[in-house]
């Protein structure tokens, strides 16, 4: 699995953001790695994963897929909905992590949260997942993948 | 029965500003008119309305709280000159107001008092507001 440093992704609503003193429409973000200042929300995030496939446990085929090196967004997201983990306070976790300098609308401006506010709930999911799947689960996916 | 509206959301660059409550005020940006007369002779008078372009500019203040982080913002949008975009959005139960300030400078020269009951005022000038 390749560890990468970011990710970019295309919001299928794109978003209007002040840009150098105009109103501009975004659709590309660009998502990247957190860093040791998201080290809080970074460790809830994989924790809620966890706690998600220990309850899953009993379903090989979902831990089959868990465990898998090469899983993707929707499928982390599909996993994560089917568990009991709290998905609110979930999205609270990743809405601080993700607005805290680390997405920028159109490789410039970065996401804030009255921005991340405006985003379509099917782009939140979708980058929830993806976002999971490339950075924050991929350590736990290369050891699960091992054993 | 109708509501005043006296709670707007602001929001600068993207970033969400607490403000002192009841300082923000606006300026649509529509300009001064002038309904001027000319005389046509005969006592005949013919009404010329004249529009003042160079006033059509919109303008927003309001005064921040003088906390560490509100000096910083204050001083980082003084230096973008004008290419800030001011947004304030106010609901309530009669509906929604916004208005988007676009190319907003900071064109008064404020002061940072450093006391307990001391707000920074800014004024903001730029395109008149979208709505």
């Amino acid at each position: 699995m390749v560890i990468q440093d970011e990710i970019e992704f295309v919001l299928e609503r794109p978003i209007e953001y002040a840009a150098s003193g105009e109103i501009a429409k975004g659709k590309l973000l660009i998502l990247k790695a957190p860093s040791s200042r998201n080290q809080k929300e970074r460790i809830r995030l994989q924790q809620g994963f966890f706690q998600a496939i220990t309850a899953l446990k009993n379903d090989a085929e979902a831990k089959k897929e868990a465990g898998s090196a090469e899983i993707k967004g929707a499928e982390v997201l599909a996993l994560m909905l089917s568990s009991s983990v709290d998905m609110v306070a979930y999205h609270e976790d990743f809405k601080r992590l993700i607005t805290s300098g680390v997405c920028l609308v159109e490789g410039s401006e970065p996401l804030t949260a009255p921005l991340y506010d405006k985003l379509a709930p099917d782009d939140l999911d979708r980058m929830l997942g993806e976002y999971l799947s490339a950075f924050i689960l991929s350590s736990v996916l290369r050891t699960l993948s091992r054993s | 029965m109708f509501i005043q509206i006296s709670d707007p959301s602001v929001l600068v660059n993207n970033v969400a500003v607490a403000i002192v409550p009841n300082s923000l005020t606006f300026d649509e940006g529509l300009g001064a008119q002038e309904v001027l007369v000319q005389s046509a002779g005969g006592g005949q008078l013919q009404q010329v309305y004249a529009n003042d372009v160079s006033t059509n500019l919109g303008m927003i203040k309001f005064s921040l709280q003088a906390t560490k982080q509100n000096i910083d913002l204050a001083r980082s949008w003084k230096s973008s000159q004008n290419r800030n975009v001011v947004t304030i959005t106010a609901t309530n139960a009669d509906g929604t107001l916004t208005r988007s300030f676009t190319n907003a400078a900071i064109c008064n020269a404020y002061e940072v008092p450093l006391s307990a009951d001391g707000v920074i005022e800014l004024e903001f000038k730029g395109d008149a507001p979208t709505t």
